[in-house]
């Protein structure tokens, strides 16, 4: 009771230090917020900060907005141009230098970069005014923007720090507004939507009418069709009835690139729609049609020359009827293959796969604690090796995944992870202790008979004993092996995962089928329909 | 200062400072749309339950609701534009205990919505309530008196996404559910729209085009013969699929088609797989789309006919014969007659 009094005393001062800590800056800023455009990592990006003040900023007072040290890029040529600074909706003049009127703006450009606004001397700001800062290309106020700050390299939340001061550089308010860069899921997709669009005030086929505005009521619907009473039909100088425009039918165009020459499948909602080849430059086309108005999840996969399958590259977005839709930019990631598996340390890891000939393919092993990445160029048919020395890696286990990059813009995003271990080579493999070819309730009498000991056989990860890390590791391939029987969430050993195999799946829903019960936790539920779909080739 | 068994308590502190910190980290957000808003008695209420995968790619989604009971009757949900596709829990909806519950996916994940795609695209399904008073309050109690009803959605801890990873790994997930006053005013002036009634009433689209396929495996309904199919309606969604089994001699099928009721898994009853196999999806509105299994033309088809036709065959030229038969003896009689005639 002592304890928990103390425990609870104490939580009471450090929410207390915690709070006053925050007010121990006078005053901080509120409402703090930075809305960027995208949140990708590596790209350029316009930023939106808004704050409302809290202790008043005199006249050639300042704000200082510094985005996290190291991580983003200001370029050196972002100046006010670039720059809004609206004071309670009331766009505000920038230049080079403060004015009467004119605010001044001052860039420190780089990685370590800061924006300065030198409050005008004719204004000052008060206690409650609401301030909204937009840096990048979506500036407006006399000038339109066209330079941007570069979000960060690599993925995480990054602070924005945004400091006010008065004109003899007292620190006035403080606030910090975080954002988060992600890895671009979709790099490089361009949407391109043919077709008419309501409410543009052109009437297009399969529009009766466009009055400009997308609302009903009006004598033409918020899908741009007539309502009652109906206007008058135009009438052509002839006198005959101009001929309605050709409708433009409802279809989907999906383009990219794949690997030279291979078999490209294209879903719709996870059913097989089309299968089209790519060219030697790995360049595919697949137009779908037979679509209605909606939401639609559009896949492609591929399987390049060695039949390494690709990812599933999931699109999902709406289709408008009487529109063509065309996604370009699609960029299927390398495929990837290993030489082995385990390797003893300093043994020579052959990483290879195939991807868009002559593209940059970059590597990436993870291991515990830091990341190596290795870059090398495909070859004219879009072989790619890496013949990776495992010298700089610890024993254990490991990760590689790879992504391609046909020019700055162009570059794809990461496939499979695939998995391998280093180590001294192992006696027996994938703790199949009486190598009978499966890891079962057999191997594990084995590792009990040899608990304790330095059995070699059983010593999987070789520290010289057999004990729970051995016992891990027999863990481990005893589901892997158990997935074997039933690899890739194909129930039905067909080749393919689709809707047999969802069949089956359901059927066994429930249960603990070891073919459906794709991660072994005893029961085949939503985690092994999430695997079933990661898989899916339809 | 501390004592080292007072770390504990410093740990936790550091523990929420640094989820106070991150707390914004992503992470998926399961939201309901609208979220706030005043609906009046009888109004009907369209929720959409939306995701914002906040640049993850996820692929599956279990979804368990609660609503408030008394004043919210659940009385439809529409899968139509959801970004699910396959669904292994078909929504289902206890008025009484104020649940709502569904689970699908999407084959190959879904990561969001495509800068520059039109509309929103993150829909996983609308629910239907209709507004209504609680039993325990007049109508006159609720429109004069002090008392202010509420409606509430939440989603319930159990409700799960899991990352498109093929590990199923769960997603860190934030829920948003909603909150509605419930107004008793202006309940006689104005007539009350029902926008689902008009949403099918505009609906005039069947379910999209689907293959359902039939195959066997040894692990599943003993070996026999399975169909399997699954689609989607863009409008109202799908609301029930039928299969009819019909036999058939050759190119004739036989009798009418009996639809019977059937979920994406339907064990065939012809395990001869002679019957022509038809799946029906209808949608709320009651848009139809059939999609036919005819088997291919085999020996067994052909036998029946080819001895129907030998037996004709044979029977005709039984007859022929027969005809023929009874024409010549008089025809060869008169010859012969006249044979003889002229012999004698």
């Amino acid at each position: 009771m002592e304890r928990f009094l103390k425990f609870l005393l104490f939580l009471i001062v450090f929410h207390f230090l915690l709070f006053s800590f925050n007010s121990a800056f006078a005053t901080s800023l509120i409402h703090v917020s930075d809305t960027i455009s995208s949140s990708w990592s590596n790209v350029g990006v316009d930023h939106e900060i808004r704050f409302t003040v809290t202790t008043a900023i005199p006249a050639s007072g300042k704000v200082v907005i510094t985005p996290e040290d190291g991580y983003f890029t200001i370029p050196s040529a972002l100046d006010y141009t670039d720059l809004d600074f609206i004071l309670n909706g009331v766009g505000k003049d920038l230049g080079s230098s403060p004015t009467g009127s004119v605010s001044g703006v001052e860039v420190t450009s780089g990685t370590s970069g800061k924006i300065t606004i030198t409050l005008a001397s004719g204004l000052s700001i008060a206690s409650g005014d609401e301030i909204l800062v937009r840096i990048g290309k979506n500036a407006v106020h006399q000038h339109t923007g066209d330079q941007q700050i570069t979000n960060p390299t690599v993925n995480g939340a990054y602070k924005i720090n945004i400091q006010t001061f008065d004109s003899s550089l007292n620190l006035l308010d403080r606030a910090d507004a975080m954002i988060a860069v992600l890895s671009p899921v979709n790099v490089g997709l361009k949407v391109e939507v043919i077709g008419p669009v309501c409410g543009n005030g052109v009437v297009e086929s399969g529009e009766q009418c466009d009055d400009g505005n997308t609302n009903s009521g009006d004598g033409c619907s918020a899908t741009c069709q007539t309502e009652a009473p109906p206007p008058p039909p135009p009438t052509a100088p002839g006198g005959a009835a101009p001929a309605p425009p050709p409708a433009v039918p409802t279809k989907v165009i999906l383009e990219g690139w794949a690997y030279p020459k291979s078999k490209v499948t294209a879903l719709k909602d996870g059913q097989i729609v089309k299968t089209v080849y790519a060219n030697s430059s790995a360049e595919f086309q697949a137009e779908i049609s037979n679509l209605t108005s909606g939401t639609y999840t559009f896949g492609v996969w591929s399987e390049d020359k060695d039949k390494r399958r690709s990812i599933t590259y999931s699109l999902t977005f709406y289709v408008r009827a009487d529109t063509t839709t065309k996604i370009s930019g699609i960029f299927l990631p390398p495929t990837i293959e290993l030489g082995k598996e385990a390797v003893a340390r300093g043994e020579i890891l052959d990483i290879f796969g195939q991807t868009v000939p002559k593209s940059e393919v970059e590597i990436r092993v993870y291991s515990p604690g830091e990341e190596i990445v290795k870059k090398i160029k495909a070859n004219e048919i879009g072989v790619w090796l890496l013949a990776f020395n495992t010298q700089p890696l610890e024993e254990g286990s490991h990760g590689v995944k790879a992504r391609s990059q046909i020019s700055e813009e162009t570059v794809s995003g990461f496939g499979h992870i695939l998995g391998f271990t280093i180590g001294k080579p192992l006696l027996c493999p994938m703790a199949d202790l009486n190598k009978d070819g499966r890891t079962d309730l057999l191997d594990f009498s084995l590792l009990m008979f040899y608990w304790g000991t330095s059995n070699s056989c059983a010593d999987q990860n070789q520290d010289g004993t057999v004990n729970l890390l051995d016992f891990s590791v027999m863990m481990y391939w005893w589901t892997e092996r158990v997935v074997e029987a039933c690899p890739r969430a194909d129930l039905n050993k067909d080749g393919r995962t689709n809707l047999f195999d969802f069949s089956m799946l359901l059927y066994w829903w429930g249960t603990n089928n070891a073919c459906a019960d794709q991660n072994q936790d005893g029961t085949v539920n939503l985690l092994d329909f999430s695997i079933m779909l990661y898989w899916w080739t339809g | 200062m501390f004592k080292q068994k007072d770390i504990f308590p410093i740990l936790i502190c550091v523990f929420s400072l640094s989820f106070l910190v991150f707390g914004s980290a992503k992470a998926a957000v399961l939201y309901l749309e609208p979220s706030t808003g005043e609906y009046r008695l009888g109004e009907t209420l369209i929720e959409k339950i939306r995701i914002d995968t906040e640049g993850e790619c996820i692929n599956v989604v279990g979804v368990d609701l609660n609503f408030s009971q008394d004043t919210l009757e659940a009385v439809d949900f529409s899968s139509g534009s959801s970004i699910l596709t396959l669904w292994v829990k078909t929504p289902y909806i206890d008025q009484e205990s104020g649940l709502i519950s569904f689970a699908g996916g999407v084959a190959g994940g879904y990561c969001g919505e495509i800068p520059g795609a039109l509309t929103e695209s993150n829909l996983l399904g609308r629910i239907i309530f209709k507004v209504k008073g609680r039993s325990d309050l007049t109508l006159e109690e609720g429109r004069f008196g002090e008392e202010q009803l509420w409606a509430r959605i939440k989603f319930l801890d159990s409700t799960q996404v899991f990352l498109n990873d093929g590990k199923g790994t769960p997603a860190r997930l934030t829920k948003k559910g909603a909150l509605f006053p419930i107004s008793f005013k202006e309940i006689i002036e104005e007539p009350l729209k029902d926008s689902w009634q008009e949403e099918i009433e505009k609906d005039n689209i069947p379910p999209e085009e689907f293959s359902p396929g039939i195959t066997k495996d040894p692990s599943v309904f003993n070996g026999k013969y399975f169909l399997s199919f699954s689609t989607t309606d863009k409008q109202t969604g799908v609301n029930y699929y039928e299969v009819a089994e019909q036999k058939r001699i050759a190119f004739m099928a036989l009798g009418e088609k009996v639809w019977e009721a059937a979920l994406t898994t339907y064990l065939l009853k012809d395990q001869g797989l002679r019957s022509i196999v038809a799946v029906k999806a209808v949608d709320k509105a009651g848009n139809e789309r059939i999609e036919v299994i005819t088997p291919k033309i085999g020996w067994q088809d052909v036998l029946p006919w080819a001895i129907l036709a030998l037996i004709i065959g044979l029977i005709s030229r039984w007859i022929v014969k027969k005809l023929k038969l009874k024409k010549t003896p008089k025809k060869s009689l008169r010859d012969l007659t006249g044979q003889e005639n002229e012999k004698f």
